[in-house]
């Protein structure tokens, strides 16, 4: 049983120097209640995919394969189906909230226009949901923060706003986009937290977008890794940490300082990551991979279930990888 | 210091920048093209204009336009063609001087304004703030009143009455270069204030002062041009294209348009001109600001 | 927020003192000044001259004058016109309502038409778009002298549809009167509102938290209006209030180009006759009527952004 499936999702921007592939193969899904991560340095896709899902992409963009939510097409969807869809289904928070929150209008406003305009609500009863609400992620003091401005409140408080609006509507899925990177890292922990416990409380399925493999292997169920604009590698998260497949996860999990070992300097994947518009034939990760082969750059993998246990990986040589991860060329 | 990037002084880069305007868009540069064509006919008035544009006949009085007169005469049977190609060279002298003398004015006290700061700074936001009370045309009319009618009153009156437009865009992008992390550097090895204002901000805000005086030069064109349609500004029987305006008004109520249409639509398509452009030029170097 | 609106009235006082001390000196150092109007060319003995000037206080000193005249305008007694022999203010008053109308009539084109033009924009595609920054870049660069001979040569002469010249009696003929006048004095007011509009609405279109309004579900209607309109609301107020704040200055060149009987025209003809008394007088009223207004867009500026706070001067 899926709650949201994404189904070889391809997403270009049409530009006057012609299209730009933003996204090239994005597969994975998300079961209901189920936390799944989405991790990837900058400019892989994580965020677009996410803005799929919620129906934004940018107007002339292109889009192929398919966006499933609870057995509906999210890019067949009708307009006031896709508005039904965002009103009660998912919800999205985002790295930098006080860019996502109206600046002119204040946190009450905030909270309850969804409510108001989407459920008809009276403006007391919102009201009342909306000081329930904060409470609950943790604010102090809820019924004057209804009346504040965003720029009177700080980042983590923002964060908190956004997530308390996000739960106003119930939604069953929460797309939460690098929700804690802006934030310092005591701040992170509490938004971590908060997540955590209203996920289990809930049921909530949340998809959770970052750039730090090790806090979403620790908070998710499972941990999808991308690279290029594609997804490279989905495993369970213990899974993925204990034995990671695509040279890429694994260069990533090396490139982690650990308390026990000091290096003199942390070994990062050589070279740079590549935007997905620049991706070569075959695997975008050929350059920087020290298992390539030539066969890697001219034919491109496909996910592939993995031989033992669940999960999947895109990588010519997984199974050689997985037998001894240190053969190189 | 750690980054060299930032430390290198961006006017360097002003080089490129000049060599980047051959890509405006098709507008932009067709407007470029009409700057071009007026400046030149306003240089070579005297070899393009096919007859002498002060030359009395009463007898072409309101003439239709015909082999002898191209456009026609005006009121007192002058060549219209040729007063008009004579009229851009009062239309452009004066906001030239305009815009040259404001420009240099007001770059000068908003870069010693930004360096120096504090009561300075405050001192001179003031005076610019109630200069800023006057507009431009009330200040020229008032100077008119004053020095008796002319465009040299005029003409002064602006050059006071627009230092605020440039001085304030000046100073804000000058405090924003002097808080630069290359400025830094510059103090840091010991560059003197002067030199560093001169040297690096001087350079960095020039682009922005081009733009503004490109965009004040259309306004300052419009103002000069208002005062002599108003009977104070260039006196007859000079071309000038706001006198043609207001001349042609006795043609107009008579059927024939073509002096006060003529000279208006000129005065329109040098302004868009210079509007265009100069909005060209300061969204160029906005852009390049965020970059 | 009364510690703001004292401060902002505060600096109105000084910039109005300053302002008023500027026109009046102006005008005191001009050559030939009234007493040569007065002499009208004849030449006096030295003795007689100076009787004159005693006669008319010019002989005061330039403080003692400067201050009988403001501490005259501030009690509603704005001197004598030495042309018309007559009180300014009896000048002044019955062409006052003429001016008003004209900058009030073109403030309502400007707003109401700049804004409409600037929201269809930024809103529509790229066909609307490109002839709303089409028409605005070209008003913009229409001086409201070359608009009115050509509103005139159209409408005025060609259709007949409107007078070529006068203000008008009774209201609705004045607006009828004035209707020319005041498009001629809008258009390029039109320009800036409708550019400062397109542009506004479309940068808040692309802000984030427009994206997250829609990403909730809320109806598209629901998004323009509560949250692009009321974002962009905050440049289009100054803007437009800065415009209707320069149209006060531009009454001076519409009402002469069409011959309307208004304190603009009426100060044209003062610089020409050096009746310096009028002058001043006009152009302390054109002066303090554009600060005030700015004043007031500064002070609604502040209302309409939270963000600014009021404790201190807006940078």
């Amino acid at each position: 049983m899926t709650l949201l499936r994404i189904d070889h999702l391809a997403v270009s921007l049409r530009l006057r120097a012609g299209d730009r592939a933003i996204l090239r193969d994005v597969t994975f899904d998300i079961g209901p209640g189920e936390a799944v991560g989405l991790v990837g340095e900058s400019g892989s896709g994580k965020s677009m995919t996410a803005r799929a899902i919620a129906g934004l992409l940018p107007s002339g963009a292109r889009l192929t394969g398919d966006i499933v939510f609870d057995g509906a097409s999210v890019p067949g969807m009708s307009r006031a189906e896709l508005r039904a869809y965002r009103a009660r289904d998912i919800a999205m928070i985002h790295q930098d909230p006080s860019a996502h929150i109206n600046p002119v209008r204040t946190v009450g406003d905030f909270l309850t226009e969804a409510l108001r305009t989407n459920s008809g609500w009276s403006k007391a009863k919102a009201a009342a949901r909306a000081t329930d609400l904060l409470g609950e992620v943790g604010l102090s003091e809820p019924a004057h923060r209804l009346r504040q401005y965003p720029h009177e409140l700080s980042g983590g408080m923002l964060q908190r706003v956004m997530i308390a609006a996000a739960l106003a509507a119930e939604p069953r899925l929460l797309l939460a986009d690098e929700p804690t990177t802006a934030l310092d890292v005591t701040t992170q922990a509490e938004i971590m937290a908060i997540l955590g416990e209203l996920r289990r409380d809930r049921g909530l399925a949340v998809l959770f977008i970052t750039h730090d493999l090790e806090l979403a292997a620790a908070t998710c169920d499972r941990t999808a890794v991308m690279y290029a604009g594609e997804v490279v590698e989905d495993q369970p998260s213990t899974g993925l940490h204990a034995h990671p497949r695509h040279p890429y996860t694994i260069a990533l999990l090396h490139s982690r300082p650990t308390i026990e070992s000091t290096a003199d300097r942390l070994p990062a994947p050589p070279g740079t990551p590549l935007p997905a518009y620049e991706a070569p034939e075959g695997c975008a990760f050929t350059a920087r991979c020290p298992y390539a082969v030539d066969q890697c750059a001219t034919d491109h993998p496909v996910l592939e279930p993995l031989a033992a246990g669940p999960g999947r990986v895109a990588c010519l040589r997984a199974a050689e990888i997985a037998d001894s991860p240190e053969v190189a060329q | 210091m750690s980054t060299a990037a930032a430390v290198a002084a961006p006017h360097q880069r002003i080089f490129a920048r000049v060599g980047r305007l051959s890509r405006f868009g098709p507008v932009t540069t067709a407007m470029v093209v009409v700057l071009a064509l007026i400046v030149l006919v306003a240089i070579f008035a005297p070899w393009l204009a096919p007859r002498d544009p002060l030359a009395v006949n009463l007898a072409d009085t309101l003439a239709p336009p015909s082999a002898r007169h191209w456009l026609g005469a005006d009121n007192s049977g002058r060549d219209l063609l040729s007063r008009l190609i004579w009229g851009s060279r009062t239309a452009l002298i004066g906001p030239l001087l305009v815009v040259a003398i404001a420009g240099t004015a007001g770059t000068l006290i908003a870069i010693v304004s930004a360096w120096l700061g504090g009561a300075v700074d405050a001192v001179v936001s003031r005076i610019l703030d109630i200069i800023f009370a006057f507009p431009g045309i009330l200040l020229a009319l008032v100077a008119t009143a004053v020095l008796g009618a002319g465009l040299q009153a005029a003409i002064i009156a602006l050059c006071i009455g627009y230092i605020p437009y440039i001085a304030r865009i000046v100073r804000s992008a000058a405090i924003r270069e002097r808080d630069a992390v290359y400025v830094q550097a510059c103090r840091v090895q010991g560059l003197t204030g002067a030199a560093i204002c001169l040297r690096h901000l001087l350079p960095n805000v020039a682009p922005i002062v081009i733009a503004q005086m490109t965009v004040s030069f259309g306004y300052a064109l419009v103002d000069l041009a208002s005062i002599s349609y108003l009977g104070l500004g260039v006196q007859a029987p000079t071309p000038d294209w706001g006198a043609m305006v207001s001349a042609g008004q006795q043609g107009l109520l008579r059927g024939n348009p073509t002096e006060s249409v003529c000279a208006g639509l000129l005065i329109v398509l040098t302004v868009v001109a210079f509007t265009v452009v100069g909005d060209r030029l300061s969204d160029r170097y906005e852009m390049g600001a965020a970059r | 927020m009364i510690g703001f609106l004292v401060r902002r009235l505060a600096g109105l006082v000084v910039t109005l003192l300053v302002t008023s001390f500027v026109i009046f000196g102006a005008l005191y150092i001009a050559p030939g000044g009234p007493l040569a109007y007065l002499l009208g060319g004849r030449s006096v003995t030295p003795k007689v001259a100076a009787s004159i000037k005693h006669q008319y206080h010019l002989d005061d000193p330039f403080l003692v004058r400067y201050w009988s005249w403001l501490s005259g305008v501030l009690h509603g007694d704005m001197g004598r016109s030495l042309i018309f022999r007559q009180d300014v203010w009896g000048l002044l008053a019955p062409r006052i309502p003429t001016t008003a109308l004209l900058i009030a009539y073109a403030s309502v084109l400007i707003i109401v038409g700049g804004v409409a033009a600037g929201v269809a924009g930024g809103l529509g595609g790229r066909v609307v778009d490109g002839v709303t920054t089409f028409v605005s870049t070209v008003s913009i660069a229409v001086p409201s002298f070359v608009a009115a001979i050509l509103l005139i040569a159209v409408f005025a002469i060609q259709l007949e549809w409107f007078p070529v010249f006068g203000s008008g009696t009774g209201f609705l003929d004045r607006v009828w009167h004035l209707t020319l006048p005041a498009v001629a004095l809008a258009v390029i007011g039109f320009g800036f509102v409708a550019r400062i509009t397109r542009s506004a609405i479309r940068e808040e279109r692309a802000r984030e938290h427009v994206d997250t309004a829609r990403g909730r579900g809320l109806p598209e209607r629901y998004v323009v209006r509560r949250h692009v309109f009321r974002n962009a609301l905050i440049p289009i107020t100054t803007v437009s209030g800065l415009t209707v704040a320069s149209l006060i200055a531009g009454t001076v060149v519409v009402e002469s180009a069409f011959g309307l009987g208004g304190i603009g025209s009426f100060l044209v003809q003062a610089v020409t006759t050096k009746d310096f008394a009028i002058v001043q007088d006009i152009s302390l009223i054109l002066v303090v009527g554009f600060v005030l207004v700015n004043t007031l867009v500064d002070v609604l500026y502040t209302l309409i952004d939270p963000r600014i706070s009021l404790t201190r001067r807006p940078a």
